[in-house]
């Protein structure tokens, strides 16, 4: 029985437009529910006037020096921009490969196992990983003045478990880090 | 991880880039208007106002009641549709595996497969304290996902073959050959079990 080689794709975020269409649904439906109130108030069903008959009283004659215009047109464009870049901009990448094979590793959960890693290093007391960039990690580690007062090789340690623990990553992260030394 | 289906992604788009040009076009020729910049337009708009003088008749009319109701309902089954293929996603319960034909039809609860997958990886990694799995329909591809939790001193160099093994494994019992599969990693915010109780 044969299966595929090929590949998934790597995890991505759920595009922008997911947003702007439940928004766009919405707005649909808040459409209908006024055609729908209108007939069940002419049904006699529920009490009230109709709301179509407002608008169309308002949108009957549009006069070319009504002063919403002024404001209106430029934030339509605006909106509308703003629409034009959501259904164009592509998915976000939210994940690492691991190997080559279809493994992958959120972000923020390779920075907690470089968070653990530098954790284990022998000067470090405390430390935080996070991402700061497409492809960058930061590691914030402190030191207590009585265990090392050298900052450079603590930040060489720190950097260097990190990379070891997510060597697996391809392409690895650049890994950064930053050492306090805190008073006893 | 919830995955929309490819169509329902597709729709979103198409619907938003149509909006966004709607609202673009009649932003600008509404201030274009305002402004007076369309005096000597080919379109022959009115310079001072527009009327339209249907719309009143319109909504007088006896069938009116009538076509509103029909525009309402079919403007709520729309959106109402819509919504659901979100909430739904492509999660795929069941698959028809080759070999099936008009005399009969093998299915297989790739649910079930998965679960068993992702409970027999938990099983064999120290290192794993629980995983997820289930099969989508993502991006024009079908894909088996598993996801497993790792503990935060987790070891990526052992972790990746055996999830990857597994993955394999199951792409293999499934048996389509359209069956792609994806292990995304998630990682446990906290220690589970003291690191020297674990296994080395």
């Amino acid at each position: 029985m044969s299966t595929t080689d090929a590949n998934a794709k790597a995890p991505a975020a759920a595009p922008a437009t997911v947003t702007t269409g439940l928004l766009l649904a919405m707005v649909l439906l808040a459409v209908a529910v006024v055609f729908i109130h209108d007939t069940l108030v002419s049904a006699g069903a529920v009490s009230g006037s109709p709301w179509l008959a407002w608008f169309v009283d308002k949108a009957t004659v549009i006069s070319a020096s009504s002063p919403w215009m002024l404001w209106a047109g430029p934030t339509a464009v605006l909106v509308g921009l703003v629409l034009v870049v959501a259904a164009l901009k592509p998915r976000r990448s939210t994940h690492w490969a691991v190997g080559k094979q279809g493994v992958f590793i959120g972000r923020a959960d390779a920075a907690r196992l470089a968070t653990n890693a530098a954790h284990h290093s022998p000067a470090v007391v405390d430390a935080q990983a996070a991402v700061t960039g497409r492809n960058k990690l930061r590691v914030t580690a402190s030191t207590m003045s009585s265990v090392s007062t050298d900052i450079a090789a603590v930040t060489r340690q720190v950097e260097e478990a990190a990379r070891q623990r997510l060597a697996p990553l391809t392409p690895g992260p650049t890994v950064r880090s930053r050492v306090a030394v805190k008073e006893n | 991880m919830r995955s929309t289906t490819r169509g329902v992604i597709a729709v979103d788009r198409i619907t938003t880039l149509l909006a966004g040009l709607v609202l673009i076009v009649a932003g600008a020729g509404v201030f274009a208007w305002h402004q007076g910049y369309l005096k000597d337009n080919p379109f022959t708009i009115p310079d001072t106002q527009i009327t339209f003088s249907w719309m009143p008749d319109l909504i007088k009319a006896g069938w009116w009641p009538w076509a509103s109701g029909a525009i309402g309902v079919v403007l709520a089954l729309i959106p109402l549709i819509w919504l659901a293929r979100h909430v739904t996603g492509g999660r795929v319960g069941t698959l028809t595996l080759p070999g099936s034909g008009a005399t009969g039809a093998l299915k297989l609860d790739v649910g079930a497969a998965a679960d068993a997958a992702a409970a027999e990886l938990t099983a064999s990694h120290a290192d794993i304290r629980s995983c997820r799995a289930h099969v989508l329909a993502d991006r024009g591809q079908l894909v088996a996902v598993l996801e497993p939790l790792l503990e935060p001193s987790a070891d990526l160099g052992t972790v990746q073959p055996a999830a990857e093994a597994a993955a394999q494994k199951l792409v293999h019992l499934v048996g389509r050959p359209d069956l792609t599969y994806r292990v995304a990693l998630r990682v446990a915010r906290g220690e589970n079990a003291p690191t020297g109780q674990r296994v080395q």
